[in-house]
């Protein structure tokens, strides 16, 4: 995987498979993903350019609204088969049966 | 657990000193505040890439109007989601701007064997550059501090135990989830003035603090630049020494977060001391205060030294600016 999967990175992709078909803006996501806007906005860069997200601007009126478009994501297929794998990777990680299993694991080999 | 309930002390604690603060701003400190976001968003926008600049600022300035039109919350508190999406932005920046050259790097052969590094006179001048950046928009934002009346100044020092508790946090946070940033590799002026201005953002705080306390004449500002001027050479020639010793560096390096973030939390403490024995005279106070404030400078002073150029340098400006202030005024 060319995308270093960190902790944020996995919240960040979590919101975004909530619910696939939502667009997804950048405060938004800071909120709902409780990762700060210092951290968001390099994922988003990053996932953007490994083609994982596909960009778009609202569409409103500036004049009406009275502040400009804002820029929206959401997954791509792409992004969508990558971002299910990497969460269900990290769900079968940190399953309490695999847990017990990798912490034991070492201890009971090392035994004589 | 521990974490957890220093975490929330802290928010509670800056949650208070925030409301009483901004409640006591006027309506036309408030008008003036509110051009800080986009002022840092500015900032920020240099450091983006040059092909995706205009597109980055026109979505980061996009969210900020949205924050300050239609998110809940009094404008004081749109104002204080709008200035941490701000900050937040400049440390994206830096991110980007980081990967964005790493990204380059790999592609082009090395010119530098190993890491890039910065020439001597960019390091000299990127500094000068980047900490003039930091102290105008400090000193605008001294100006809005200074509806702050002096007898509630001492809430300010909430302002850098919040800034160092939650750098403390972060740096445990990091240290038991084996994440180590490393430091970034910077070349170019542009690059030196980069990692100041976006390490700076905490320090705009600590600066319009300092610059606050030290408020009255133009001349004791005058002199407040002067004294950041001195020691920001004092500075360069001992981040020079000091990297050329490679095991007090490396030492530095390893524990240079931790002793940043007590050096803020340690300001603040100042601050309340600074504050209570404001008015009060005498020899005494004048060489406690003093004391008081070089030994925290030292502290942090090795913080900030470490790597050339990644922590911060101006705690130990800010305090130490702050003590020779606190002795000449118990001077008098």
């Amino acid at each position: 995987v060319t995308v270093r999967i960190t902790l944020s990175v996995v919240s960040v992709l979590r919101c975004f498979l909530q619910d696939p078909d939502r667009a997804r803006y950048g405060y938004e996501l800071t909120r709902a993903a409780g990762v700060p806007a210092g951290t968001l906005y390099p994922i988003l860069d990053r996932l953007h350019k490994e083609g994982w997200l596909r960009d778009g601007w609202e569409e409103i009126d500036p004049a009406e609204a009275g502040r400009p478009a804002r820029r929206h994501y959401r997954l791509t297929d792409c992004g969508l088969a990558q971002a299910s794998a990497v969460v269900a990777g990290i769900h079968a990680q940190t399953e309490p049966a695999a847990l017990r299993a990798r912490l034991l694991r070492p201890r009971l080999a090392g035994e004589p | 657990m521990r974490t957890t309930v220093l975490l929330a002390l802290l928010a509670l604690a800056g949650a208070f000193a925030v409301s009483v603060v901004t409640g006591m701003l006027s309506q036309e400190a408030q008008t003036r505040l509110a051009r800080l976001p986009v002022a840092l968003l500015r900032i920020a926008r240099i450091l983006i890439p040059g092909e995706q600049r205009d597109e980055w600022y026109r979505e980061l300035s996009a969210e900020l109007s949205y924050i300050a039109k239609e998110t809940d919350g009094l404008p004081v508190t749109r104002l204080l989601k709008g200035l941490t999406f701000a900050a937040g932005a400049i440390r994206g920046a830096l991110a980007i701007r980081r990967s964005s050259d790493a990204r380059q790097q790999s592609l082009a052969p090395r010119n530098p064997p190993g890491r890039g590094r910065a020439t001597v006179w960019q390091i000299w001048v990127g500094q000068y550059a980047g900490n003039a950046i930091l102290i105008a928009v400090s000193l605008a934002a001294a100006q809005g501090l200074t509806f702050v009346p002096d007898r509630w100044l001492w809430l300010l020092g909430w302002l850098p135990i919040t800034i160092g508790g939650r750098n403390l946090v972060s740096t445990i946070r990091a240290h038991h989830c084996g994440e180590h940033g490393s430091p970034a590799a910077v070349t170019g002026l542009a690059g030196v003035m980069a990692v100041i201005i976006a390490n700076g953002a905490d320090n705009i705080a600590i600066y319009a603090l300092a610059f606050r306390l030290s408020s009255g004449s133009v001349g004791s500002t005058a002199l407040t630049i002067a004294v950041f001027a001195v020691l920001t050479a004092v500075w360069c020639m001992a981040g020079a020494w000091l990297v050329s010793r490679h095991r007090v560096a490396k030492i530095i390096e390893r524990r240079g977060h931790w002793i940043a973030s007590a050096g803020f939390i340690m300001i603040g403490v100042y601050v309340f001391y600074k504050t209570a024995v404001l008015g009060a005279a005498g020899p005494s106070h004048l060489a406690s205060g003093t004391l008081v404030g070089s030994v925290f400078a030292t502290a942090v002073s090795a913080a900030a030294l470490f790597a050339g150029t990644n922590v911060d340098a101006i705690p130990v400006l800010a305090v130490l600016n702050a003590s020779f202030h606190a002795g000449r005024r118990s001077a008098r």
